[in-house]
């Protein structure tokens, strides 16, 4: 009986979880126009509702009637898996995330290794839908975008065990509650610098988006997709994005410690900022090459997350017990 | 007939159900999709049996990693087909050989006397963590060495069959 | 057996469940509204409104299967990391000698790699 119980609430924050990140995608993609039209000196969305704030919920039911085109030639189970491989995942990856203080979805002891796990099959998503989409640009897209991921995702995986160094555990409320003293950011600066360039990489933001790259391949690996598929792909990549951002705040900034204000309002507005951060740069910085994209993955950030470890393990023994 | 029995048979009949249909089905694409699929559901398994990293090792590596090396494989080596088709020359030999390994298997896991699944422990992270650099010490370092071995031979395959 | 995992593998079912079936339903339901003339043009594939110049999937670089390769390896060795990460502290100084050693290995691997050349893109 209990189990029924657990497995209702499982699929009740699985609805949560999945409307959250339709709702974050809402409001980042307004977020982001909106971000960058200001750091390029125009105003962005203004006409619908007040100051454009309702542009993205018009663009939402746009996207539910239009038509779904499949072309000619995909391979329709392929085609379909596609953009479910990439969305659900990233769904996925919130139930460890603590919300402040305790307010987790599900305490698993071995979280920090399954938000890094999960989001690892986005990558069989990004190669179905290139291949299915039987073109060019698309299929180019996604061998791209999975080889970036994959370079990118040791240096990232290592940024991490750092941390768990540091912390001594791999569960999510515990590395919260091992920074009430000192956030980890003053503490392995270096880590949170890896970190973030490639969380970056692997939820393809500029400086590198290369499989998205609207001047080079059209849309990439989501170049023959329309409508609500289409929009999967973007639930797929601002509900990562804000995951990681989320991620970070645990892992560096000290998720929900702060003063006088409940932790949840600390944590979320924490996670905020590093998500402005990522946009910042976003519309700063020019995109890298594919091969200057890789070289950087193997040649420079592998090599330096490793002395990184090293350097992290001094830094654990000298801050003791 | 407890919750958890009744989880493993799930996850199992899912694992077998994938399984064959990767063996039997004629698009390879769909094969490796379900070889992803039945990872997965072993995964699982794992979890249910306390083995929680382990289960995160699994998604992580083969999920992640081994199955898409298979379809980068696939890809980046069929000219032009629409629909890659699984088939090969030397069938009889290999099931032969399939058949035999299978049959050693199943014959090796009935009669095994496993260990039962240590209850109540509260975490195996730390559990596996100590055994690593304690007892297993020696286990751990050589992986590395092992490791190191995968990658020299792997690069020397594909460098020789330079395009 | 043990509940607490039991219970975790449960909940993380339901979960996926609903993730799972949260967009098929929204693609059922919306089924009827959109609208569904499939073909002509638009079953072309999209290269900057030219007609497709060249058949896809035709044999790509090595280079993809080469990191992936690559990257399998050093996959395992960053979860090893892992499995020790979080007992490391308790261990003190031994601990350090261990671990310094097996990163030596795998930085091995990498400079291995970087000496033959591989890790260039094209």
């Amino acid at each position: 009986m209990s189990t029924l119980l657990t497995l209702g609430e499982g699929f009740l924050l699985g609805v949560v979880a999945f409307s959250l990140v339709g709702v974050i995608t809402t409001v980042f993609v307004l977020l982001e126009r909106k971000v960058s039209a200001r750091i390029q000196m125009r105003v962005g969305p203004m006409r619908t509702g007040p100051h454009g704030l309702l542009q993205t919920v018009a663009d939402i039911v746009k996207l539910l009637m239009k038509e779904d085109v499949r072309p000619e030639y995909a391979d329709p189970v392929a085609f379909r898996l596609g953009p479910m491989l990439t969305a659900v995942p990233a769904v996925l990856s919130f139930v460890v995330i603590p919300f402040g203080a305790p307010l987790v979805m599900r305490d698993l002891d071995v979280g920090v290794v399954y938000f890094l796990a999960v989001p690892g099959m986005t990558v069989v998503g990004l190669l179905l839908a290139g291949w299915a989409s039987y073109d060019n640009y698309s299929f180019l897209g996604g061998l791209r975008a999975s080889a970036q991921f994959i370079s990118y995702e040791i240096p990232r995986t290592l940024a991490v065990v750092t941390v768990v160094m540091l912390a001594g555990s791999l569960n999510t409320v515990d590395l919260l509650k091992a920074q009430q003293t000192v956030p980890y950011i003053l503490l392995l600066p270096l880590s949170f610098v890896i970190y973030m360039i490639t969380t970056m990489a692997e939820v393809n933001r500029v400086p590198f988006d290369i499989p998205e790259a609207e001047s080079e391949l059209v849309a990439g690996y989501h170049t023959e997709y329309s409508g609500f598929r289409w929009s999967l792909f973007f639930m797929a990549e601002y509900g990562a994005l804000y995951a990681a951002a989320a991620f970070a705040t645990l892992l560096f900034l000290g998720g929900g410690n702060g003063p006088v204000l409940p932790a949840v309002v600390w944590f979320v507005g924490k996670s905020l900022v590093v998500v402005f951060l990522f946009m910042w740069v976003r519309w700063t910085l020019p995109r890298f090459r594919a091969d200057q994209l890789m070289r950087l993955a193997w040649k420079v950030f592998l090599p330096a997350s490793l002395v990184n470890l090293v350097l992290a393990a001094l830094v654990m023994m000298a801050v003791g017990r | 007939m407890t919750a958890s029995d009744v989880l493993f048979v799930v996850f199992g009949v899912i694992a077998a159900g994938c399984a064959l249909y990767g063996v039997l089905t004629r698009f390879l694409l769909r094969s490796i999709v379900a070889l992803g699929a039945f990872l997965t559901a072993v995964a699982g398994e794992f979890y249910l049996l306390a083995a929680d990293f382990v289960a995160m090792v699994q998604i992580f590596v083969y999920v992640g990693g081994i199955v898409v090396l298979m379809l980068f494989a696939l890809m980046l080596s069929t000219s032009g087909e629409r629909q890659p088709l699984a088939g090969s020359d030397r069938r009889g030999f290999s099931s032969l050989l399939a058949y035999a390994l299978g049959g050693m298997l199943v014959w090796a896991s009935i009669g095994a006397k496993l260990p039962a699944v240590p209850g109540g422990l509260p975490s195996s992270v730390p559990y596996l963590g100590r055994a690593l650099l304690g007892e297993q010490l020696f286990a751990f370092e050589f992986l590395g060495v092992i490791l190191l071995a995968a990658v020299v031979a792997a690069l020397s395959l594909v460098r020789s069959e330079r395009l | 057996m043990n509940e607490p995992y039991q219970s975790d593998v449960v909940f993380l079912v339901g979960f996926a469940l609903a993730v799972v079936l949260l967009p098929l339903v929204t693609l059922l339901a919306f089924r009827w509204v959109r609208p569904s003339h499939p073909g002509g043009l638009k079953a072309e594939a999209y290269e900057s409104g030219m007609p497709q110049a060249s058949a896809p999937r035709r044999p790509f670089h090595m280079a993809y299967y080469t990191f992936a390769l690559i990257f399998i390896v050093f996959d395992v060795e960053a979860l090893l990391l892992f499995a020790i990460a979080p007992v490391l502290r308790e261990i003190g100084w031994l601990a350090l000698a261990e671990v310094g050693g097996f990163v030596v290995l795998v930085a091995g691997g990498l400079f291995y790699a970087w000496r033959k050349g591989v890790l260039v893109w094209r």
